[in-house]
């Protein structure tokens, strides 16, 4: 039995800010940083929210591994786009490493293109702190 | 691979029922969902396929509340029985912390019972972990059909199949009636979180 | 086992004697028909709002004219990179090019491709409501064309006046914010605003003139 990510507190003080700092204050509803196990290992939002955020992480670990298996039935590495869009609010995943998943849920006013960026760049600055 | 989050003071674990298809793993998670709602205050989420099977799995979170100071989280799964889902019941059993192998008391299910063990460990082989060192219960479920004059495995017959090598701690239990079904959650609780903190410990 | 080890797992066993004591449910469980949770999104006015996106995609202003820029600025909305930004500056300067004699269409297309250059350039780090400057721009062109034939060049030049002061608003927003994050690039982009603004000023001295003519034309003679 191994842990999944040995994070001491100012790691995990780090990430959040990245989060906060490239996704929140674009206007993102809620981000979350999973693992494939589908623990929850960061959670923000923006104070308007209450997402069931350990089932959402459950599904999502879930979800990821379920269409990953679907990209090697068809021969792709894996799909660099996981989206799903709501009338409202919309859903975005992305790998951060073989481990994590950033799930994002943001609203009509963050356009997905943006939010894309914005996350390969948080996924860029959290790669950097593992070094 | 429970998660530990230092700054929230908070440890997740994961808890997989495994077993044959139709065996009551999904029926374990909805007694304790319905018996203790009030208490749990969790929600339930399941992922169903047509004809009430679960596809992919259910969840049921449970906060234990506070122990020495970190929050326990406890996060039960189910796998999909049924054998053409392995790809699912792999996917459930990354990073799982224990396991409760809900087994068909039904003399028919007998075989269903020692394939469906097998395919646990080497599903868990395939990320380097032996089924002898995981946290394990056994549950013997449907015990109450003897009852109803339904011919049932006995007891040292199943312990013989499934468990004479693990050795593991075992119930007999009804998932319908919710005879030992807390029982045998609280069971495998108790020995995950043991098994962790020894972890914790040897690190 | 160690005392601290004991006390854990008397700890545990307590909570776990307490959470799961059948004998002592405080209340019969009433069959919970709908959970709180799964009823809470409903409370949202989902079905309530016009469907904005579907009307992006299926009928946006300036029809054939406008069509490949249409589309790449949806492409946008997906993916942001080098390739798509590279193809949009192409497709305004074709555009440019064919429309080179209408002064309207000319500075409308200046504004979009301004902003263009600078989310090609900046990309991450530009400022976060640039995609949707783009699309009031444009759709505002797109309008433009549609509605070529019914407009007075009056109501063109307020119309444009309007887009331009929001495109000037942006503008101080990000210089702003480009100010503390990269200045090299902000030199070059002032420049773009400064030709942009020559060409708007020339043109709209242009435009002064004719409307005074005309006014003065209009005007019935004084008795």
């Amino acid at each position: 039995m191994e842990f999944t990510l040995d994070l001491d507190r100012q790691q995990i003080e780090k990430i959040e800010k990245i989060l906060d700092e490239e996704l929140i204050e674009l206007g993102v509803i809620n981000v979350i940083l999973l693992d494939l196990a589908g623990n929850v290992i960061i959670n923000l939002d923006n104070g308007s929210t209450q997402h069931d955020v350990y089932s959402l992480a459950a599904l999502a670990a879930g979800n990821f591994g379920a269409v990953s298996a679907m990209a090697n039935l068809i021969g792709e590495q894996e799909f660099s786009l996981l989206f799903h869009k709501g009338e409202t609010d919309s859903i975005h995943f992305s790998k951060v490493t073989d481990d994590l998943l950033l799930l994002s849920i943001f609203g009509k006013e963050v356009s997905l293109g943006f939010l894309r960026l914005k996350v390969s760049e948080a996924v860029r600055k959290i790669e950097s702190l593992f070094g | 691979m429970a998660l530990i989050n230092p700054k929230k003071k908070e440890v997740q674990v994961k808890i997989v029922y495994y077993g044959p298809g139709r065996g009551g793993k999904t029926t374990n998670l909805e007694y304790i969902n319905q018996k203790f709602k009030s208490r749990i205050k969790a929600e339930m989420v399941t992922v169903k396929t047509y004809g009430d099977r679960t596809l992919f799995f259910d969840f049921l979170p449970l906060d234990i509340g506070s122990i020495n100071g970190y929050d326990i989280k406890i996060q039960f799964y189910t796998v999909p029985g049924q054998v053409k889902y392995n790809a699912t019941r792999k996917l459930v059993l990354r990073g799982v912390d224990g396991i409760v192998f809900v087994a068909d008391s039904m003399g028919l299910r007998r075989e269903m019972n020692i394939r469906s063990l097998q395919n646990l460990e080497e599903n868990l082989r395939s990320f380097n972990k032996d089924l002898s060192r995981i946290p394990l219960v056994f549950q013997y479920n449907k015990r109450d059909l003897a009852a109803h004059n339904i011919a049932l495995l006995p007891l040292e017959t199943m312990q013989q199949d499934l468990n004479a090598k693990l050795n593991a701690p075992y119930l007999e239990a009804s998932a319908i009636t919710g005879d030992n079904v807390a029982l045998t959650m609280k069971k495998i609780i108790s020995i995950t979180i043991g098994s962790l903190k020894k972890k914790l410990e040897e690190k | 086992m160690t005392d601290k080890e004991d006390a854990l797992s008397t700890a545990l066993d307590q909570r776990l004697d307490d959470l799961f004591d059948e004998g002592n449910l405080d209340v019969e469980e009433p069959k919970p028909s709908v959970s709180e949770k799964s009823s809470a999104p409903k409370d949202k006015p989902q079905n309530s709002r016009p469907n904005n996106f579907k009307a992006t995609e299926s009928q946006q202003p300036g029809g054939e004219v406008m069509r490949g820029l249409n589309a790449l600025l949806l492409s946008m909305e997906w993916e942001i990179d080098d390739s798509v930004m590279s193809k949009y500056l192409a497709e305004i300067q074709r555009l440019q090019e064919l429309h080179k004699d209408d002064m309207f269409f000319i500075n409308f297309t200046k504004m979009l491709e301004s902003i263009g250059l600078y989310l090609k350039r900046h990309k991450v780090h530009a400022h976060q409501d640039t995609l949707k400057i783009l699309q009031e721009i444009q759709a505002g062109l797109g309008l433009l064309v549609d509605m070529q034939d019914s407009l007075s060049d009056k109501e063109k030049k307020i119309y444009f006046n309007q887009t331009y002061e929001r495109f000037q608003v942006f503008r101080k927003q990000i210089t702003g914010k480009s100010a503390d994050v990269t200045k090299a690039s902000l030199n070059k982009n002032t420049e773009l605003v400064t030709l942009i603004r020559g060409i708007v000023r020339k043109e709209l001295a242009m435009l002064r003139k004719e409307l005074l003519e005309e006014l003065r034309s209009a005007q019935p003679k004084q008795p």
